[in-house]
Parts: structure tokens; sequence; C-alpha cells
């Protein structure tokens, strides 16, 4: 086992989460860590060979478990309110546009002496004469440029609108700021420990400890640390859990190399981000063993794409604003994404999991990739607006298929996207306003976290309402015994639709055709999912309870596949 | 509080810790209001949102976990704001003559008298700043002449350089992000954090108001521009600028109150309106680690032993001077818990130190005396190691942009 301490010596850590810059950071990620190490590897040209070594060889372990306060610092405590800070900028001044030129001509006095010099001896031929001329001419040149540009220091006639306004901007009292914000937490318990269960060598481990010696900070520079290597039993209590609500970003192999060579290129001055693999984390359980919960037919690892604002279109330049469409036109942004793909796709055959039809154009009964649009529903201020979208895939999907979809995205990114980063692609469809997405691996907002749809729970109750499957009977007769039987068929529809999905049966279903759900809609404000011939739908919103925890995603009805029916898991 | 065994340190036990015995300085105070606890203090404030309502809303809170209890915590001095103060702090003591350190001024007192002498200690960016970059040396712009050059090249490995003209650059971070080498020029990170936080706020109300002493009523007269600028304004129509139909200019809404007579009736600010703090915390830290990854050629400990006391001395200066934050902002320790100082090992246990201004003063002089001769301060205590002088035209230009400002025309943005 090779368990490091790190202490926050001020009490407080300064680190911007890597999906939210107005966020800390919390707990301090491994790979931020490693990161450190790999700095204080720098400290020496050329770097230590076991030193080196030993990162290597810390690189290929799988993530660490870690020992760290999550009680005192989470959404209310122990976070700092994150305000502007003005910093004063350095780039003002009058002279600075002389600067370089005088240095330029400065060397080019210099080099034209070097030359003249080197022509030790008296020139003999033509040749040589006008050399020497030359070289003669260059040094007068340069000279000039160097007094007609010291004399513009001293020059006091003129006095433009911008040079007053440096002017005035460069004394302290006046000088420009800019905007900068400095997330910090402030833990109670300001140690943390890092735990590998694997032991290094003796020499590694030496290497390790020389390294941890000189890590002086973590995250930003008023995050001072003290880092040691410590030999007690440390027991863990965030663990690598594939079920875990924190994602915290890892390393893998050859993440030394790459971090050397992404410095080549941003030297600690551009603007980078740190490679990093992701990794969920979870609290230690109570219990010895996790459970395993029953589950869908559908899987967690979603492919999500977020909803982006604003975007600067390529070609045009202009700048283009997002749609911020509800919750009940979700359908239609379901439709588009399925249908940008099929387009990437080109009309060659696609596989059933992939189109949702079996070769004779029927539709499929094995379970296909569903497109859901993901409201902000559930919470104090849930406003209902989408989000983004998710490709939600099922767990039966073959590798090979799997690969063909991420063939089709790519494709998709690769031809329609709209900036020159060619990562925003457009949402568009007849009746949709343009809606700009992006993919995101770590999705920031909860909507968009696979893990809000997907934890285990009791209790689900929908976000978009459920198409049922079959017609119920008229839900809002005026005669209460057929309202009543309606009532019935639907219920019975519905947890026939959990089973269809995997579920096991529920044990009480309660139907409403009003929202259930804080900044969800109503029932009747979505789109009818037909075809044309077929009858309406009807839909209808539920809470659905079963007797033992149940894992998500739970997406029911008939229109699964384009994001009707998709359910929160709620505490109980 | 500085605990029993409390040891002074002196520069051979300074000395021992720089060289690996210790990771850390470290420095806890109790602070509370001079009003005593319950009484009230203003926080540093900060733009916020036109929409905010809470109460305290300027301020920078968190909600802590202390010694198991909830508290409501609010920043009183940020990091950035208390190396200024420190840095402050050393000026007055190199200023009284009683400490030796490089500094480089820049006299601003016969362009701009409220300016006066602007030194790498107060200056934005330390020795980097823009406002050295643009005054002369010699006649020669300050970083082309041969000291401006010195340290352009500065890194952490070849620290020297920078050690010899500016030592609180390698305390408290440098950025020479807008020199010869732009963004790729030389890089310090801060060896030492220093910040105040109060404890236990609970956000007041503050009101302002006016009562005139000579009793002018607000409708007394109509507030007119006056035609003559020197003037400024009237209550004569015949005396007014008058617009281009002939009608006399009102001066804003044409109040006495624009002209800063009459009463002005309160108004309530509970954005801003100060916080009751139980108590305030003081913490400080120099990371000895920081100061061991800069390397001098030669003697690489006397020099890191000369930063580690640089910034012990920083902080007691500091304290010294007392911590009046801010208008209505004064902070003094708690009976019996004065900055109390100690050396953080490696394995975390702790080693307390007690030490007094002129304790740290002498201990400081102490290490500098030590330094080998290439790394030796060239100038005495209180002596600038250069004087540099704003170039003409920047001088030309901070006049006239004064003269502009005090006529009340507006200038652009830079």
């Amino acid at each position: 086992m090779l368990c490091i301490e790190v202490e926050l010596l001020a009490g407080r850590y300064t680190a911007t989460a890597y999906n939210d810059r107005t966020r800390a950071e919390w707990p301090p990620h491994p790979a931020r860590f490693f990161s450190a190490l790999v700095a204080s590897l720098h400290d020496h040209e050329p770097v230590d060979d076991q030193e080196r070594a030993a990162l290597l060889w810390l690189e290929t372990q799988s993530p660490p478990s870690m020992v760290v306060d999550t009680t005192t610092v989470n959404e209310q405590l122990g976070r700092r309110e994150v305000r502007d800070v003005f910093v004063p900028v350095n780039d003002i001044g009058v002279a600075a546009a002389v600067e370089p030129k005088l240095r330029a001509a400065e060397a080019a006095i210099q080099s034209a002496c070097a030359a003249i010099a080197g022509e030790r001896h008296a020139p003999v031929t033509k040749a040589q004469a006008t050399q020497l001329n030359k070289l003669n001419k260059e040094l007068e040149k340069a000279q000039n440029q160097l007094a007609k540009l010291q004399l513009s220091l001293k020059d006091t006639s003129s006095a433009s609108a911008v040079e007053l306004a440096a002017a005035r901007a460069i004394l302290p009292e006046h000088r420009t700021r800019q905007v900068r914000t400095f997330p910090a937490v402030f833990p109670s318990a300001t140690c943390f420990r890092y735990v590998w269960s694997e032991d290094p060598t003796a020499t590694d481990r030496a290497a390790l400890d020389r390294l941890c010696d000189r890590v002086t900070r973590l995250g930003h520079s008023s995050s001072l640390v003290r880092c040691i290597i410590v030999d007690e039993e440390t027991v863990p209590n965030l663990v690598p859990d594939p079920d875990g609500e924190l994602v915290l970003r890892t390393v893998g192999p050859g993440q030394l190399a790459r971090l050397e060579r992404e410095y080549e290129r941003h030297q600690s001055v551009s603007s980078r981000v740190l490679p990093a693999r992701p990794q969920r984390y979870g609290r230690v359980a109570a219990r010895d063993e996790r459970p395993t919960y029953p589950h869908t037919v559908f899987a967690d690892d979603w492919i999500v794409f977020e909803r982006i604002d604003h975007v600067r279109h390529a070609q045009r330049g202009q700048k283009l604003q997002s749609s911020r469409p509800l919750s009940s036109r979700g359908t239609d942004l379901a439709r588009a994404l399925r249908l940008a793909l099929l387009e990437a796709h080109g009309g060659r055959d696609l596989p059933t999991s992939l189109s949702g039809h079996a070769r004779d154009g029927t539709p499929a009964e094995i379970p296909h990739i569903a497109f859901a649009a993901l409201p902000h529903v559930n919470y104090e201020h849930a406003d209902g607006s989408v989000k983004g979208v998710a490709i939600i895939l099922p767990r039966s999907l073959s590798s090979v298929d799997r690969d063909t979809l991420f063939g089709l995205i790519a494709e998709w990114e690769r031809t329609r996207s709209v900036d020159s980063e060619q990562t925003v692609m457009e949402l568009g469809g007849a009746s949709l306003s343009p809606f700009f997405v992006r993919r995101t691996e770590y999705p920031a907002l909860r909507a968009l976290n696979p893990t809000t749809w997907c934890k285990p729970s009791t209790r689900f109750i929908t976000a978009t309402p459920i198409a049922l499957d079959r017609y119920p009977g008229n839900l809002r007769s005026n005669f209460a015994g057929t309202a009543h039987r309606a009532s019935r068929e639907a219920q019975q529809s519905i947890a026939a639709a959990c089973v269809r999905i995997g579920l096991p049966a529920p044990l009480s279903v309660e139907i409403s055709s009003s929202a259930l759900l804080p900044g969800s809609q109503a029932a009747h404000d979505f789109m009818p999912a037909r075809k044309p011939g077929q009858h309406v739908r009807v839909r209808v919103h539920a809470s659905i309870w079963f007797a033992e925890p149940v894992r998500g995603p739970v997406i029911l009805g008939a229109g699964r596949y384009l994001g009707l029916g998709l359910c929160l898991p709620v505490r109980t | 509080m500085i605990e029993a065994n409390a040891v002074v340190p002196t520069l051979k036990r300074l000395t021992d810790f720089v060289a690996g015995g210790a990771v850390a300085l470290r420095g806890r105070a109790v602070l509370e209001p001079a009003g005593g606890p319950g009484d009230k203090v203003f926080p540093p404030t900060h733009l916020i949102d036109k929409n905010a309502r809470d109460a305290g809303a300027k301020y920078a809170a968190e909600r802590r976990v202390i010694e198991g209890a909830v508290q409501d915590c609010v920043l009183l001095d940020s990091v950035q704001s208390q190396a200024n103060r420190m840095e402050e702090a050393l000026q007055a003591l190199w200023a009284d003559k009683r400490i030796s350190l490089p500094v480089i001024a820049v006299d601003f007192s016969k362009v701009a008298a409220d300016v006066g002498r602007v030194t790498s200690l107060t200056a934005p960016h330390r020795v980097a700043d823009a406002l050295l970059r643009d005054s002369l040396l010699n006649g020669t712009l300050f970083r082309l002449s041969d000291l401006g050059k010195s340290f352009t090249d500065a890194t952490p490995r070849n620290a020297a350089p920078l050690f010899r003209v500016c030592p609180t650059g390698l305390v408290f971070g440098v950025w020479d992000s807008t020199g010869p080498k732009g963004g790729l020029g030389s890089k310090f990170a801060r060896a030492l954090v220093s910040e105040i936080v109060g404890v236990g706020a609970v956000y007041g109300t503050k009101t302002s108001s006016r009562i005139d002493p000579a009793g002018i009523v607000n409708k007394a007269a109509e507030v007119l521009q006056a035609a003559d600028p020197n003037d400024g304004w009237t209550h004569d129509p015949a005396l007014a600028a008058k617009d281009s139909k002939g009608t006399a200019l009102k001066k804003g809404d044409g109040k006495a109150t624009e002209v800063n007579h009459s009463n002005f009736p309160p108004t309530l600010d509970a954005l801003g309106g100060g916080v009751t703090i139980d108590h305030a915390q003081h913490t400080v830290v120099i990371s000895l680690a920081a100061l061991r990854k800069l390397s001098f050629g030669t003697h690489d400990t006397d020099a890191r032993t000369v930063l580690a006391a640089l910034g012990v001395l920083a902080i007691l200066a500091a304290e010294d001077r007392g911590h009046d934050l801010r208008s209505r902002c004064l902070l003094v320790p708690r009976e019996g818990h004065a900055l109390a100082l100690s050396a953080v090992k490696r394995d975390g246990s702790t080693e307390p130190l007690s030490l007094d201004l002129n304790g740290a003063i002498e201990l400081y002089n102490e290490s500098v005396r030590a330094l080998p001769e290439d790394l030796r301060f060239k100038t005495g205590p209180g002596e600038p190691l250069a004087t540099l002088s704003p170039s003409p035209k920047l001088a030309h230009l901070v006049q006239k942009s004064r003269e502009l400002a005090a006529a009340g025309v507006d200038l652009e943005e830079p």
C-alpha cells in the first residue's frame, strides 16, 4: 500500500473545478496531485531517473482511494462565495510600444559593430571596401534609429487621447483592473490522503518521498501544502465506485509523457486542459457488500450533449444564440438528433440496435439506442428547460455497433459543426428554433449527469410524461366508473412497461395529468408522438414505487426512444 | 497564543529549518474588533449582481465548520491585500533605515506630488511593474539599462539576479509577463500566504445621511450650470450657461443637494452594511519548501534563509502596524492570542517559536550580513538601489491627463 498525506497549511484549497470555472474543486482530484508531482520532478534538470521511474510506476496504478473530509465541504458548507476580484493589469504604458523597437535598434547596432570589428584588416580588394562601407552604413542607420526612438521618449509635444488614458491608467490608484475569481474551500479537516493498493519498490518509494517533499502547492499558489508518504494503516472513506456521484479526474499510463509534451506547448502560460480520465467515486458503503440492484435494459454511460447558449459561427462570423426550449419540445430535439446521425450515416444499412428498425422496416424487437432531451427539474428554481440531449445506449449494444455509433457522432461533428473548433453542432428542424449542443464528458449540470437519472431508488417520478402503449379508456370521463377503470388500465399499462424494460413489477403506480416534479410540465403540453394514421397516444405523468431499490435509467412507454417517459429517481 | 515552551529562533535554527528541518513556518492569531467583540466591522466589498437582495451580499462569505459547529464567516482581508500591507510595512522599516533591502524607486513627486515615490515594494506588479518599465534610469528605459536587463532571465533555478534586485519578489511572487520575454518572462510563485477571516458573522445595515449645518433647504434655489467654468454653479439665471434655445441649463436635477448643500435623507444599505463578528482568525504561512526550490548558484541556504527571515519580518512588521484594514475595520489581537509562530515539520508536528518585531529585525539583519560577496546587498538601509525618473513623455502625459480630469473632461478607456 502507498499512502500519501497532504496537509493544507493555510487551511484553504483554491482550485477551480474543471467543468465549472465559478466553483472550487473538492475533493482535490488525483490527476491534479499527479501534475504537482510532475512539476516537482522538473525542479531539477536533467530529471532524476529514479524519480521519473517512480512516476511511471504511479501512473500505471489504478485510481487511488482517498481519506478526505467530505462532510464539511458540500453545496452549503465550506465554500467561499465566489466574488469578482479586480486585479491590476500590467500590460499598460506609454513606452511599451517603443521598448521593443529600441531593443531591436540596440541589437542591430551591436551586430553591426561586431561585424565591423570582424573586418580587422584594412580593405584590400574593392569588394572588401564595399562590404565595410555597407556595414558602416547599417551601423549609422541603427544609431539614427536609436537616437530617434530615444528622442520620442522625451517628446512632450503631442498627447493623443489614447496616450493620455494610458498615462492616467498606469498610476497605481487608477490602474486598470481585470476581473478574476479565486474559488476556495475551507474543509474542517485540513489533511487528506491518497491511497494506492499496490506496494512500490523501495527505490520507487524513496523517489516518491523525495518528490513529495518538493510539492509546495496544490491548485492555486495560495494553497500551500505539506506532503509526505505515511506508513500507517489507512481506511479510505472515498473509493472508486461505478455508482458513485462524484467524478474525479485520475491518470492512466502515458500521463507523464502527455504532460511533458503539453508543457512544451503551453509553457505554463497559455491556457490548457489537464488530460485526465474520469473516475466515479463514492463514499464507502456502511455495509460490507454492495447489493446489486435490478436494472433496466438501458445502460448508464450515456453520450451527453450540453446546450451551448452562445456560439460564433465559423463562416458567417456572427454570434448565434441558442433557443431554450421547455421539456415539452424535447421529442423534437430527440428526433432532430436521431435524424442528424442518420444523415451522417448516409443511408447505408444501419444495425437494428442503432436504427430501431429491423431489416424489413418493422419496429425493432430488441432494445436500441434512445434519444432523450434532459430537462432541469426537481429543484427549487427548476424551470423545466432542456439543458441538453443524451443518447442512451442499451446494455446489449455490441462493441461493433458502439464503434459505429461513435463513428457517426464523429462524422456529424466533423461535417455539421458550426464553430471553428468543430465541437458545436446545431439541432434544427422545421418546427425547431436553433439549438446548439456540444458533446461533454464531464457535465457540470445535474440534469446532464447520468447519475441523476440512474441512481438506485425505490421511487421514480416522471419528468416527461409516459405515452401509454394502449388506450386505457377515457381518463377524464364524467362517469366515475369509466374514469376509474381507465385509471386502472393506465396503471397496469405502466407496470407492464416497467417489466418490458427489465424491471420487476412495481409495487404501485399513481397517475396524474399534471406535473408531479417541480419544473416539469403538464402531460397535455407534450406533442403526441404518433405516425400519421395512428391514434394519439394518451400521455400521463406517474409516480412509481418499487418494493426494493432499482437502478435507472427508467424510460417507459411508447415514446421512450424519444425521451418521453423519462423518470427521475427521488429520495424516499 | 505564544506557548510556554516557545523558543526564540536563532539564525542557526532558522537556517536548519530552511535547509530541510521544516516544511513551513505558520502563524495564527485571534483578532477582535477594536471596539470589542460584537462591534461592527466593514469587510472588503465586491461588485454584485444588481438583483442581489441578501444582507451582506457585497461581502465574500462562507459557512465553515469550526470545531464541530457551523459558523458564518466573512473574508476581512484577502491574500493579495495582506501581501500589499506586508510590503508597505517592509518599506516603512527600510525607509526608517532599520533594514537594508534592494529597493528600486520611481520619483513622481515633481510630476504628481500626491503619488510621490513608487517603489518595487508598492507598485502593483513589484519590480516587473509597468510604471518602472516606463521610467528612465540615467536616461535609458529601465528594462534596457544594465540593471533592468540583469533580472530578465531570472528563473527559479537562477534566482540570484532577482535576489539582488527585488528579493520580495521571491517571497510574494512576481511574473514578468509584459517584459522583454512577454508571457514567458520570469515567473515565481508566492511563498507566503496570509489571510484574515471573520468568524460568527451577522450582517447589519448601514445608514448614510447628512444634516446641513447652515440649514439650507433643498428647494432654496435652483442650481444652474455657470457660464464661466471657474465658477462651477450659480443660482442667478443671468450668469448661467444656456442651451441653444436660451434657457438656463440646470446642474443635474437642479436641487441644492447637487452641490453638496442641504440635507440628505438617510439611505439604508443592507447589502454592504457591515458585519458584527465574534472574532477574526489571522492565518499566515511561509512555505520553506517553496524557498528550497530556488537556486542561486552558490550559498543557496544563506540566500533562502534571508528570504525566510524577510518573510517573517514582513509578517511581524505588518502585525506591529496594527490591522487597520480600511475605514471602520480596525482589528486588534485578543488578549493572549497575539500572532504565534511555529515551525511545521514534514510529519506535521510543530515547534512553537517566540519572536517579536525587534527580534525579527535582528534575525533578518544577521542573515543579510551572512550573505556571500556576490549576493550581498549593494546599498545600505534606506538607500534605493536605483532611483528612476518618469520619462519626459510620461511626465507630460500624466500632468496633462490630470489637468483634463480636473476640468471634468472624460478620458477614454485605454
